[in-house]
This record gives C-alpha cells, sequence and structure tokens, in this order.
C-alpha cells in the first residue's frame, strides 16, 4: 500500500508526516535527516524531551520496510509520539495560546544558542497534552545560516502575537479570526484594529506599527534584502534581542474574561450545594461503569464534572463556547488533573475543515471519538437557545457510538424560563417523555436520577450494539 | 484610526529621504495627545532608528513583487537593540562608500565569529 501523507503535512518539502496504524512517522529526506542529526545532538533536546515540552521522536524501528515503501528521494524515518487529541490554536483559550507562544520562543532562545534557528513560527507546531504544551514539529529546527535573519518572525506575530493582543488590548476573542484564517491576523488589519489608547501599549509600537509599516513600504521591493542584510552582519545577537522582547511582551499580555456569567456560573447557578453532589455522584458512577477511554465532556463550563470523570477515565475533552469559562477551566488545571484537555468550541457549530482541500485542518469530529459523552445542563442551550430540534440533537448523539450521560433540563426549571423568558415557546419537542423515547432508540438506560426537585433529570445511557 | 499619518501609506514616499525628517517624525507628536507624545518620546530611539533605517534602505521600487516578509525582515534590524543600531551605522557607511563607486567589505564571512 503506498504510503500517504498527512493532508497538513506539504510545505517543508523535506519532512512529511505519515500514519501507520496509529502511528505518527515523518520522512526525512538527506537534509531533513541532517536537520534532525543537528537537533538531536543538541544539549536542549533531551531537556525539552524529558519536561514533555518537546514530543518524544526517535528513528523508527521499521525505518528499512518504510523507506522501501516510500521510495526514492527519503533518507529517514523518525518516529514521535502520538498526541492524544490534536487541537488548533481556534480552539484554544487565551492562556493556552499565550503558553504555546511562550514556549515556542523558549525552543528558539535554546536553539539560537547552539546555532540553530526554527524554520517557521506557526501556532500549528505546538499541541496540548491537558493544559501542558508540547512543540511537535521537530522538523522545523534547522541551522542558522551565517547573516539569515529570523525568518518565522512575521508567522510568529501573525498566529501568535496579534490575537493575543486582540483579546488582552481589545477583549475580543481572536478565535473565529484564526479559525477564518490559517495565516492569522496580518500586521494591516491588526494596525487597523487599534485605537490611540493602544499606542501605548506593551509590544504595539514595533510589533504592530512599525511592522505593518515596513511592510507596506517593502512589499514591492525588488531589492535583495536576504543577501543585503547578510552582507551588512546581520547576526543571531539581533535575532535573540527581538526574542527577549518579545517574551517580555508576551509575558506583560494579560486577559481575565471578566463579565462572563459562565465563568461564574458553578457559584450563581440556581441549584444547591446537593444537587451538585448528586450530579458528582452520579457522573462518578457512570464514568466507572463505561470504564471509557475517552470522555467528551459537552458544555463543561469551567471543568466541574470533567474532573470528576477524570478520575476513572484515561483522557477527558472539555469543550465549551464560553471563552472565559474555559479560561478559568485551564488555569484551575494548572494544579492538576493532567488528563484534561480544555478548549472553546461550539457545539452547534463545530470547528468545520479548513485549509488546502478542506483537510489540512480537520473537523472536530474527524480528530477523535469519545467512549462517553457527558452532556450537562446542556440540552435546553441546544434546542431552545440553538434551535436544534430535540430529536436532531438525540440522532446526533447516538452518532458519536458513545455512552452518554445525559441531563435534561425540563421546562419548569428557573434556567429553562429564563431562555424562554422573551420569545415564544415553540418548542413543542422540548418534552421529557419524547425525549426519553428517543433515547431509547439507540441507548439501554443503566440509571436514571431526578435532582433540583424534580425539575432536571439524570440518564445514563449506554450504547445499544 | 491612524494617528501617526507620518508613517501612513497614503502619502506614499512616507520613507523616503526628503520627506522623512519633515513629514515623518515631527506629526507623531503633532496630531497625538500630549500623554501619548510624552510616551512616544520615551520611545524616540526605537523611531530614530527605524526613521535611520528607513534612510539606509532607500527609495521604493516599483516593481510588482509582493513580497511582505521584506519588510519583516528589516524591521528586525530596529528590534535588535544596540546590535541593530550598530547594523545600521554599518549599512549608512556602505551607502557613503557606494556615493563614491566604493564597496565595504562583507562581513557575513565572520558572522560566526561574532555569534
Amino acid at each position: 500500500m503506498a504510503i500517504a501523507f498527512d493532508p497538513a503535512s506539504f510545505r517543508d518539502r523535506h519532512a512529511r508526516v505519515f500514519r501507520r496504524d496509529g502511528r505518527i512517522l515523518r520522512a526525512l529526506s538527506a537534509l531533513g535527516l541532517r536537520d534532525w542529526e543537528l537537533l538531536k545532538a543538541s544539549t536542549f533536546f533531551q531537556r525539552h524531551v524529558d519536561a514533555g515540552t518537546l514530543v518524544r521522536t526517535r528513528r523508527a524501528q521499521d525505518e528499512a520496510a518504510l523507506l522501501s515503501e516510500l521510495g526514492a528521494g527519503w533518507a529517514a524515518v523518525v518516529e514521535h509520539d502520538a498526541v492524544p487529541f490534536i487541537s488548533y490554536p481556534y480552539e484554544w483559550t487565551f492562556g493556552m495560546l499565550r503558553a504555546a507562544a511562550l514556549l515556542h520562543l523558549e525552543l528558539l532562545g535554546d536553539a539560537l544558542e547552539e546555532g540553530l534557528v526554527l524554520k517557521d513560527a506557526t501556532a500549528y507546531n505546538v499541541q496540548f497534552v491537558g493544559t501542558r504544551p508540547v512543540f511537535i514539529d521537530t522538523a522545523s529546527f534547522t541551522r542558522l545560516q551565517p547573516g539569515e535573519v529570523w525568518h518565522g518572525y512575521r508567522q510568529f506575530c501573525q498566529t501568535f502575537v496579534y490575537p493575543l493582543m486582540l483579546q488582552a488590548y481589545k477583549d475580543v476573542p481572536y478565535q473565529p479570526w484564526l479559525r477564518g484564517s490559517l495565516e492569522g491576523i496580518s500586521a494591516r488589519d491588526m494596525y487597523a484594529v487599534l485605537s490611540v489608547r493602544d499606542l501605548v501599549r506593551p509590544g504595539v509600537l514595533p510589533h504592530v506599527i512599525l511592522h505593518a509599516k515596513a511592510q507596506a513600504r517593502f512589499e514591492d521591493t525588488s531589492a535583495d534584502v536576504r543577501t543585503a542584510l547578510k552582507r551588512a552582519g546581520f547576526n543571531r545577537a539581533l535575532i535573540q534581542s527581538n526574542v527577549a522582547r518579545l517574551r517580555r511582551v508576551i509575558e506583560q499580555l494579560e486577559w481575565t474574561g471578566r463579565g462572563s456569567p459562565w465563568a461564574g456560573y458553578a457559584e450563581t447557578h440556581s441549584y444547591s450545594d446537593k444537587d451538585v453532589e448528586q450530579k458528582a455522584a452520579f457522573v462518578d458512577s457512570a464514568t466507572r461503569a463505561s470504564a471509557p477511554r475517552w470522555v467528551w465532556d459537552l458544555g463543561a463550563n469551567t471543568g466541574r464534572f470533567a474532573r470528576v470523570a477524570a478520575d476513572h477515565a484515561d483522557h477527558v475533552l472539555a469543550l465549551d463556547v464560553d471563552g472565559p469559562a474555559v479560561e478559568r477551566m485551564y488555569r484551575d488545571l494548572q494544579s492538576g488533573p493532567t488528563n484534561i484537555l480544555p478548549l472553546v468550541g461550539s457545539l452547534t457549530d463545530p470547528s468545520p475543515g479548513v485549509g488546502w482541500r478542506n483537510e489540512e485542518r480537520l473537523p472536530m469530529l474527524r480528530r477523535g471519538k469519545p467512549d462517553l459523552t457527558l452532556c450537562l445542563a446542556l440540552v435546553h442551550h441546544v434546542v431552545i437557545g440553538a434551535h436544534i430540534p430535540l430529536p436532531d440533537f438525540v440522532d446526533w448523539l447516538s452518532t458519536l457510538g458513545a455512552d452518554v450521560v445525559i441531563e435534561f433540563v425540563t421546562k419548569q426549571d428557573a434556567m429553562v424560563r429564563r431562555l424562554l423568558a422573551n420569545k415564544d415557546d415553540h418548542y413543542t419537542d422540548y418534552d421529557q417523555a419524547a425525549f426519553e423515547a428517543r433515547l431509547d432508540r439507540y441507548f439501554r438506560i443503566l440509571a436514571r436520577l431526578s435532582i433540583h426537585e424534580g425539575t432536571r433529570v439524570l440518564y445514563h445511557g449506554v450504547r445499544e450494539s | 484610526m491612524n494617528p501617526d499619518g507620518a508613517f501612513d501609506r497614503a502619502s506614499g514616499t512616507c520613507c523616503a529621504s526628503d520627506l522623512a525628517l519633515t513629514n515623518g517624525y515631527g506629526s507623531v507628536i503633532l496630531h497625538t495627545p500630549a500623554s501619548l507624545g510624552v510616551h512616544i518620546m520615551k520611545r524616540a530611539g526605537v523611531i530614530g532608528l527605524f526613521v535611520v533605517w528607513c534612510l539606509v534602505m532607500g527609495e521604493r521600487n516599483a516593481l510588482a513583487y509582493v513580497d511582505p516578509n521584506s519588510g519583516s525582515m528589516l524591521l528586525q534590524i530596529v528590534l535588535g537593540g544596540a546590535a541593530g543600531l550598530a547594523l545600521i551605522v554599518e549599512l549608512l557607511w556602505r551607502r557613503v562608500l557606494s556615493v563614491f563607486g566604493l564597496h565595504g567589505r562583507d562581513r557575513s564571512r565572520n558572522d560566526h565569529a561574532k555569534g
């Protein structure tokens, strides 16, 4: 069977990723092999691998067989440890993108010390294992040629610095923008959204204004800038100075997400501590019974129940549409557990396939499947908030092929009444009996628990095979 | 918004040597609030470097090869701190030499020795 490269791995002709039986492999050309050997011989490589900040990589054991399959032009095959779930910058919360940016600069700084550099600087070179950022593109390290500038600077600004500034300085979520533009935010566009007040903020003058002006000024130059700089004596000290300044700018960027009703939901919701305890116990016993490898907590809020599920699962994907709530979850998770991946995303508008052939960045549902899905305090938002018909939602849930813990919130509940307060109630499909009947179609109900004076009902359903 | 019309693209030749000093640097102070002016004065070093650098890099060329990365590359001189300043002096010197039809030595050869 011919080897097909990963649809996202096409930019670097000397190092291309492919998969084989769940393994992540990378074919290297002679040049790619030279760079890999330089990286492997560096002192920072092993240090970062041991710290978990650089993906563990080794020569593939079956390299000879793989090379013969690959054909001419390839000199080596390395194997990377697989990341449990691939996520993208437009699904990360502010703190995650910031951590990824700082990791990138740290690696670049370490590489420069040893005469190496990172070829590119896209945020997509970082992945998250739980809340820990991991740099995955080992092929990005190469020898720093004498007199070369940092070619990734523009990309670093576009995919890290400007999105972070947009959130920190303008309180505008960057996720929709990054989802719509894989190249990130251009200097020109970032400049356009700034106000006079922003000019005094850290990093704006050099990295946004001067950058936008410099690009506009030289966009149609025919001069061989690269050679001119080289001849004049551009050297690594300039890059190191820029990297140190960028690091200080990024360290100063802050965003707390105040003002979201959902980030404080755990304290302000309408149900009692007893309800929460009952719900946690239900999730605990359901997760034990389903013994899942992967739990997807859809509408995870700040991760209260994701933590419960994490005790009995290998991994938990905790998804919520509310950026501030996910930011708070991310911060809280710094002190553990380590097997919860917090992501920003909407169930009713999930990440699509984007980029080259719409396959460069895959839809969320093509990147993994849950074994158990948690839908707690969610159904009323899907049906009444997002207008998805209730039977459709249950049908969709069944396509995940996973067991389910789902909470039905009746129309007597205060939160549902609030959702219906200013609209006509034409949601005739939002009915408990109809919900149960639909659920029965796909799931065998193992447990059922009524809480909050009967206005909320929890179900644990296992998928009928 | 475009508070610093000094470097406005609409002005076209903002970085051409004859305009940079009069139309460029001065208007940053004139068209912004006093507090901002104070701040920018503090950053005059960066702006000064940028202006000098524009002088060094010469005239606009109208060839339509779009490569915004050239600007990103050149900006790295300004972002290079003291080492960047030294490089600007070097580039200025080269320009002076070229006026007299002379060529400076190629410094890329000893780049690694400098680190």
